[in-house]
């Protein structure tokens, strides 16, 4: 696989290091602490870490340039072809309050 | 007599005589000479048995789709099983051997398996060798290995180099025949980045094996001038002997280079280079395969692919036989008698099974038996071809018949992806369809354009298509493409003869008409399957082992998939093909390996103080892909034990100096590193002073803990995290997630400076000593510099360094880090300096062993299925801020009160030996799963205690402190009453370390 | 002072001893006299950067010389680190004291983690096909490209310092293996090239006997 880097281009897989689905930097917010053990924090994060859509077909995703730039970057791709439709830095997703429609 | 079988013309060199062997005998080719035109040349017509009837075999092709002609090539270590003689080039002092008979090849004792062929049809072994059940491993397996296979390993290290490459290109042509030759000019020209691989060691494809022209000159007299002028061109690289074996995503093929297989082993040198090539467009420029026609007794050797028989006597100078028939389909079989006849060789026979008047000039055929809508129905002879039987009865002499199906296109690394083939009626073959591999097209024979001239234009317009997409490259160089004509080639689908059982009914049961040489299969074995109900063309291909093996059945497939059609009462499209993967050939397990094998399996690190510890004996450990000091032997030890008991009293009486380099290290720094820290570690940061050390507690999100180790807030926004040595990687990487992905707006920066300090833990009553004597002008007196604290400093008249004082051992301790490069003489140093307070240098094992003695964890008890509460740590999970793991931590499940805790072990009889991995059941109960308590995770013999103790996971452990309990481990049958007991074993209250 | 402290510094070590290895078509040697600091900052504020580094930044994947810091690396949108002339083993204080404002910019001296190698000659880039999986051709990889990438398992930091030469930064613990492993594809492509030469192919009409 070749990942097409938003600053370096084309780089082979090897040196990335995949993570999993891209709704990982959807991270909940627990403003109180009082709130941390609550039923309302505990299905926020279960939901979070454990529930993932798993689609045929287009899914975003997490991978870590390990052995490159040390950029965290959102793929785009096509789970069914291995076409790779968008590759941006997750620093500018995250940014701008990722994907609601990814969930 | 040697080459009794060569006749004139042919592209060998005959002024380079070569010596070789074939089962013992001398015998003699030339340079330009496979093995198996070598052999033919030779009259060496008998080359190998067949895989399961061990029935006489001889060479069918001359290319790399050979399903007969596998032979060992080499010596020892150097023995390769398998090879294919079409391929393999003759060098000087070759050593060829047969392979899967026994006795030798002409009375091969397995021969018998023929006899009993009734009884060996398709799926025998599953229905006769099914019980009982245990007899499959020990028996029918190892029997069956035995007689039916391909050739030996020779079970001995592979002595040669491998190496592994990477190439990228705008253009990638596979396969040098006339389309990509034509290709490759038209790309070459353009001035893009053009790749060429072809897998013969001559580029030209068929145009080395016909009697063609190109652009009014001789066809392989142009191929060689065209690759001439290519390998002139900078951006043009043309590589014989590599065959691209797989497409895979994205515009990436894999290639095999032969380096010296045709010269043999050479010192010094990679034998094999396996290419990753990158292109961005790639034209798929295969050629095609000829296939052979179905019918009884079609497998003797002397019955040969007419193509090949062209080829033999075309390039190699070889005749195949002396006196030739030909069988054919089509008009190519035609071109065959006729192209023998030019070289003075007798024809025989042509029989065609077409309804249809002689295509072309026959002239030259005149003593020839010319048959019309014809075929062959039998053969005959034991060890080599006598003659060929018409449906008439007619018997025509013959030693060899030289065989024409019609041609496949070599569809198959257009398929490598989503690619599924399609059918086309007019050649009655498969062409490459679907979605091909991202970048690739199709031209030349490969897509179906079996004519020259057509193949030479598919070729060069198929280039231009390529490149047109591709900024930056002007076509307007390319040229025209090459001319030729376009030969007759008309096929008429004629897949096998029609059995005609009441001529054959007494030994009908033998009479088999073979589909695929390599496997033995039959057509019946092919009806055997769809009359068991095994009819999809996967399940055929299982049932009956067609196109399996070496050679994936590259002359088989398509006339399989014709028997299986009339078997089963449905067309060849609406069968549809297996699918085909990589590898398009073979590819040795040696060469993907490249050089990752041994001791370079993966990289080793070493430590600053490696030479030093080399020099005093040390033990050394592999912990990930460092080399760690175990322990260092002193002369009079005779176990390791004496000598890791030594490290640990000395240390504990007296200063011991270990090498901690390993454990990760990264600098973090930024305004919002405070912030960071706090919401990465499950306990508080950000309200630690200026040259204070913290110990830390990270989670992972999902609550249970990740890793532990110390944070130094050594500055101003500057902090310094440890992590354990095999977690060094993961923690970075799960920093910069945090950092990058949940945070970016933290003002916060991380760099990895593991390997920038070289760092010596010093601990024991009188490490203070030792640093007093190492540091400039540092005050180290316990009100001055007290545990955990830390400091930048300088030491050895100044140079600068870090100074920390935490303790794994459970000592007055301290951590001092130098730049790496002064990390072996501040060994030394230290080791000097301290030799008058009996200092002892000591490895990971007695590290582990003061570990133990303290409670202190490591890997064995951060499994990832411990939670800080599991290791007593559960109060350190601040409940006033979220961080990582915080929130789910707090599920019930992890704060069961029922959960394993971490606890220490005694053996209530102080003499014997704990175990780690054993389990704890109570008192009287069975040991089975359902009374498993927990389990031992660490231990260790404490020199200071005088006996063995252990930590471990207990089910409510800190609550049930001075139980007894027993430690089982069935697996080594051992069981011992343990006592439960505090996990600090030494100085529970640390005051020695807080001295 | 203590007394019982020895009045002479520790002697520093490098990773493979100054080793050089020459062949003719390729030489090695082992770069001691340089000190690497990375320097750290927020993505956004790159321009401010580069005003304190003199008007000057590199982008990610290239390099360029400055007068205050060395040549700088752009390894990460990020970072960009100093590759500098010297022996001083704490070059960040060094290079924080010549920039007339440090705020946001945090310096880590690596010089102690890596090992230089440079690698040059007629087959070098023979040599780094077998090696590097990055493309390397003037046209991508041009002078002073720079890029970090993996070798035989190892995290490698790879700049172009002219046609036919370049520096490869390889972390410090692991040269060893490193060296071997490059040494080891020296000698191949060498003893290759007897074996490729005979490999070009004969004209048919001038080879028929």
């Amino acid at each position: 696989m070749q990942i097409p880097h938003p600053l370096l281009g084309l780089r082979d897989a090897s040196e990335f290091v995949y993570l999993g689905d891209a709704s990982l930097l959807n991270r909940p917010s627990v403003d109180d602490p009082a709130e941390l053990g609550s039923d309302a924090t505990l299905d926020a994060f279960h939901e979070y870490l454990h529930l993932r859509h798993n689609p045929a077909g287009v899914h975003k995703e997490l991978w870590f340039h390990e052995q490159g730039d040390r950029s965290w970057l959102v793929v785009t791709r096509d789970t069914t072809t291995h076409e790779i439709l968008d590759c941006a830095l997750a620093r500018d997703v995250a940014g701008a309050s990722f994907g609601a429609e990814s969930t | 007599m040697s080459n009794v079988n060569r006749v004139a013309g042919g592209q060998i060199e005959r002024s380079r005589k070569l010596s070789f062997s074939f089962d013992g005998k001398r015998l003699t080719g030339y340079s330009g000479d496979t093995l198996a035109s070598a052999l033919l040349a030779n009259g060496e017509v008998l080359v190998g048995r067949s895989f399961k009837y061990h029935r006489p075999r001889g060479i069918v092709s001359a290319g790399v789709e050979e399903p007969n002609a596998l032979v060992e090539i080499g010596t020892g270590p150097r023995r390769d099983p398998n090879v294919r003689a079409t391929v393999q080039e003759l060098h000087e002092g070759l050593v060829a051997t047969s392979q899967n008979r026994r006795g030798s090849l002409r009375h091969d004792l397995m021969a018998i398996n023929d006899l009993a062929s009734p009884l060996l049809a398709a799926g025998f072994y599953y229905k006769t060798f099914m019980w009982p059940k245990a007899f499959w491993e020990k028996v029918y397996e190892p029997a069956i290995r035995h007689s039916a296979g391909l050739g030996r390993l020779s079970m001995e290290p592979d002595p040669d180099s491998y190496d592994k490459g990477f190439l990228f290109a705008d253009l990638l042509i596979i396969g040098a025949g006339p389309a990509g030759l034509a290709a490759a000019l038209a790309a070459g020209r353009t001035g893009a980045r053009v790749i060429l691989c072809e897998e013969d060691f001559k580029t030209g494809g068929r145009l080395n094996a016909e009697r063609y022209s190109v652009d009014d000159a001789d066809a392989a007299h142009w191929a060689a001038t065209t690759t001439e002028s290519l390998r002139n061109m900078s951006n043009v690289r043309v590589m014989t002997r590599t065959s691209v074996y797989g497409a895979y995503d994205h515009g990436v093929y894999g290639a095999l280079e032969r380096v010296t297989d045709h010269v043999g082993a050479v010192t010094g040198c990679a034998r094999q280079v396996l290419w990753r090539i990158r292109a961005t467009r790639c034209v798929l420029s295969a050629g095609a395969t000829e296939r052979p026609i179905a019918f009884t007794n079609n497998d003797r050797p002397g019955i040969m692919l007419a193509g090949a028989v062209r080829t033999y006597v075309n390039r190699f100078g070889v005749a195949p036989g002396k006196r030739v028939a030909v069988f054919t389909n089509n008009d190519d079989g035609w071109r065959t008698a006729r192209d023998l006849a030019a070289a003075s060789i007798e024809i025989t026979a042509v029989i065609d099974a077409r309804d249809v008047p002689p295509p072309g000039d026959i002239s030259a055929l005149q003593g020839a038996r010319l048959v019309r809508a014809g075929a062959v129905v039998d053969t005959h002879g034991r060890h080599a071809l006598k003659n060929i039987q018409l449906a008439n009865g007619d018997t025509i002499p013959a030693d060899c018949l030289a065989v024409s199906g019609g041609w496949n296109p070599n569809v198959h690394l257009s398929c490598h992806q989503r690619g599924r083939p399609t059918w086309r009626e007019d050649i009655a073959s498969f062409v490459p369809g679907g979605v091909l591999p991202t970048g690739m097209s199709v031209a030349g024979a490969a897509n179906g354009e079996l004519t020259l001239g057509t193949a030479l234009r598919n070729g060069h317009n198929a280039a231009l298509a390529a490149l047109e997409t591709l900024p930056s490259i002007s076509l307007d160089a390319a040229g025209a493409p090459p001319s030729a004509e376009d030969e007759s080639g008309f096929v008429e689908a004629y897949w096998r003869v029609p059995e005609k059982s009441s001529a054959f009914r007494l030994s009908g049961a033998w009479k088999r008409q073979w589909v695929d040489y390599q496997n033995d299969v039959t057509v019946k074995d092919i009806k055997l399957s769809v009359q068991e109900g095994f009819s999809a063309v996967e399940h055929v291909k299982r049932y009956t082992t067609l196109g399996m093996a070496t050679d994936q059945g590259k002359t088989s497939n398509v006339l399989g998939l014709a028997v299986l059609a009339d078997a089963s009462g449905r067309s060849i499209p609406e069968i549809g093909t297996t699918i085909f993967r990589p590898p398009w050939t073979p590819v040795p397990i040696a060469a993907l390996a490249g050089a990752s094998r041994g001791a370079h399996f993966r990289p080793t690190r070493l430590t600053p103080s490696h030479t030093w510890a080399t020099e005093n004996g040390a033990t050394f450990v592999e912990v990930g892909n460092w080399l760690r000091a175990q322990w260092f032997s002193q002369p009079g030890e005779t176990t390791w034990r004496q000598t890791v008991d030594r490290e640990v009293t000395q240390t504990r009486t007296a200063v011991g100096v270990c090498d901690v380099t390993t454990l990760g290290k990264i600098d973090i720094q930024g305004t919002d590193s405070g912030v960071f820290l706090d919401r990465v570690y499950a306990n508080t940061f950000s309200t630690l002073a200026v040259g204070k050390v913290r110990y830390g507690i990270m989670l992972r999100e999902d609550g249970f803990a990740m890793d532990d180790g110390t944070t130094a807030h050594i500055a101003q926004d500057h902090y310094i995290m440890t992590t354990t040595t095999a977690n060094a990687v993961p923690v970075f990487r799960h920093l910069e997630f945090c950092r990058q992905c949940l945070w970016p707006e933290l003002d916060v920066h991380l760099v990895s400076t593991t390997e920038a300090w070289a760092q010596y833990a010093i601990a024991g009553p009188r490490s203070r000593e030792l640093v007093a004597r190492i540091v400039d002008d540092l005050d180290v007196s316990n009100e001055a510099f007290p545990f955990m604290g830390c400091a930048e400093t300088t030491v050895c008249c100044g140079l600068t360094a870090r100074l920390f004082r935490i303790s794994f051992s459970g000592e007055l301790a301290y951590e001092l880090a130098v730049p790496t490069r002064y990390g072996d003489s501040l060994m030394r140093r230290l080791m000097s300096e301290g030799k008058s307070l009996g200092v002892v240098p000591y490895g990971t094992e007695a590290l582990g062993v003061m570990r133990i003695e303290k409670g202190h964890c490591t890997g064995n008890e951060l499994t990832g299925q411990t939670t800080a509460a599991d290791i007593g740590l559960g109060r350190m999970v601040s409940q006033k801020k979220d961080s990582i793991g915080n929130a789910l931590s707090q599920r019930p499940g992890l704060k069961d009160p029922d959960r394993p805790q971490l606890v220490g072990f005694k053996p209530v009889d102080r003499n014997a030996q704990l175990r780690a991995g054993a389990h704890f059941i109570e008192k009287g109960a069975a040991v089975v799963t359902a009374n498993d308590q927990g389990w031992m995770s660490s231990v260790a013999y404490s020199p200071s205690l005088g006996h063995s103790i252990g930590l471990g996971f207990i089910r409510r452990g800190q609550e049930r402190i001075g139980e007894r309990v027993r430690a089982c481990d069935p697996l080594r049958g051992e069981e011992h009453d343990v006592e439960i007991c505090s996990a600090h074993f030494v100085d529970p209250d640390g005051e020695r370390l807080r001295a | 002072m203590p007394e019982h402290m020895p009045n002479h510094a520790l002697q520093p070590t490098t990773a493979l001893g100054g080793r050089t290895l020459n062949t003719g078509s390729v030489s090695i040697y082992e770069v001691t006299e340089r000190a690497l600091v990375s320097l750290a900052f927020k993505a956004s504020d790159r321009e401010h950067v580069s005003a304190v580094l003199g008007g000057s930044l590199p982008a990610v994947g290239s390099s360029l010389a400055s007068h205050l810091a060395g040549r700088l690396l752009g390894l990460q949108i990020d970072q960009t680190w100093c590759l500098i002339e010297s022996t001083d083993s704490a070059m960040d204080k060094v290079i924080a004291r010549k920039l007339s404002d440090t705020r946001g910019i945090y310096l880590t001296d690596q010089s102690d983690a890596w090992t230089i190698l440079a690698l040059s000659g007629d087959t070098c880039r023979q040599v780094l096909e077998r090696l590097c999986p990055l493309d390397l051709d003037e046209s991508v990889f041009p002078i002073d490209a720079v890029a970090r990438t993996v070798i035989e398992h190892t995290g490698v930091i790879i700049l172009r310092t002219g046609r036919d030469s370049f520096e490869l930064i390889t972390p410090r613990s692991s040269t060893a293996s490193f060296m071997h492993a490059i040494e080891t594809v020296v000698e191949h492509v060498r003893n290759e090239i007897p074996v490729r030469s005979q490999d070009r192919q004969q004209d048919p009409t001038t080879s028929n006997a």
